[in-house]
């Protein structure tokens, strides 16, 4: 793949004071608000839930649910803005994305972990010349356990900290830390294993 | 690179290469959100806020919906929660004329009516909504006060707050 890695221990974060006004403008009914929000937010929720069932179709259900709760709580007065509003909507959309797998798994067939690597939902964009390796890649991931799944995940496609992690998954920072480096590891095995068996 | 600094950053440095790949495969997975993604957000959301409006309304039998719109996004919204039937939108100008000027919905009510498969119907503003002909009328916040809310005081007005 060639890339560089970009230089971000800690992936983008908003100006805190600005999300809050935001936050602010937006439970009162301030449709502009709003929209910024869902411009900033929606594609890291969906990237979340996409990452988890690839399936384009149904991470916009997922991202739909997610801030419909977000919304309905805002325009509730449930959520005093503190400065924890990233926690708390992917606390939302994991909590969400948990109940979708719990239902998936009680309707489950079994899949051959493999099948992932091609999967594109219709309309996605082409991943081009790397098509192939990052397709090698998500079903390495789909192989991890989901524990580990769901902090590469929230790492990677969700953008947060770790410290926004270790608090979502309620887990010392050091604990969170030493589990992504493991499971970094163990995608990297993954991935050797892979790369060296013969093709058929 | 000490035990300590490859903890610090739960592994990256360590594993610099793959992490670049992970970062690649999140990009591309929030840069494959859909087209509309927020539009569609913006409706849902909009008519779950407005849904919850017409639950808490005492009489929702009425045939004529006159909202106070704070936009096209609730006009929108109400069109969905109405959904089927005919739904009739007039462009009304600011400023609470009595007629409206255009009876073109606007690109963002054509956008929503083609999203849920709705039909939009040209109608006369006065003598269709009094026949019972609208299924949904949206207006503009302007409009709906003195002699439109006189005018149409039997029907049942549903304002940003809720029922009124």
């Amino acid at each position: 793949m060639g890339l560089a890695l970009t230089a971000r221990d800690e992936p983008r974060t908003s100006g805190a004071e600005e999300v809050s006004d935001l936050l602010v403008a937006a439970a009162r009914g301030g449709e502009r608000a709003w929209r910024e929000i869902l411009d900033r937010y929606a594609p890291r929720v969906f990237a979340l839930a996409k990452s988890r069932f690839q399936s384009s179709e149904l991470a916009e259900e997922i991202t739909q649910s997610v801030f419909v709760t977000i919304s309905t709580k805002l325009a509730g007065g449930e959520y005093a803005e503190k400065g924890r509003f990233e926690p708390w909507l992917f606390r939302v959309a994991m909590n969400r994305i948990r109940d979708e797998a719990r239902r998936a798994k009680r309707h489950a067939r079994p899949t051959d972990p493999e099948a992932f690597g091609g999967v594109t939902a219709p309309g996605d964009a082409s991943l081009g010349e790397n098509d192939d390796q990052l397709a090698s890649l998500r079903a390495g991931i789909a192989q991890l356990p989901a524990a580990d799944q769901e902090i590469i995940h929230l790492r990677h496609q969700g953008q947060m900290s770790f410290r926004q992690i270790a608090e979502l998954l309620d887990e010392p920072l050091g604990t969170l830390l030493a589990r992504h480096h493991r499971a970094l590891r163990k995608l990297k095995q993954l991935l050797s294993v892979s790369t060296e068996s013969p093709s058929p | 690179m000490t035990t300590h600094d490859t903890q610090h950053d739960g592994g990256e440095r360590e594993h610099a290469d793959l992490v670049a790949h992970l970062h690649e495969l999140g990009e591309y997975d929030r840069l494959s959100t859909p087209a509309n993604l927020t539009d569609r957000l913006m409706l849902r959301t909009q008519a779950n806020l407005v849904g919850a409006d017409l639950a808490s309304g005492d009489d929702r039998t009425s045939s004529v919906l006159v909202m106070r719109s704070r936009g096209w996004i609730r006009a929108a919204a109400a069109i969905l929660i109405i959904g089927g039937g005919a739904a009739v939108y007039f462009s009304i100008p600011a400023g609470g004329s009595r007629q409206p000027t255009s009876t073109e919905p606007a690109p963002q009510i054509e956008y929503a009516a083609a999203e849920f498969n709705l039909e939009l119907v040209d109608g006369s503003f006065w003598d269709d909504a009094l026949d019972g002909k609208i299924d949904v009328l949206v207006a503009e916040s302007t409009m709906l006060g003195g002699e439109l809310d006189r005018e149409w005081d039997d029907l049942d007005f549903l304002s940003d707050e809720g029922a009124l």
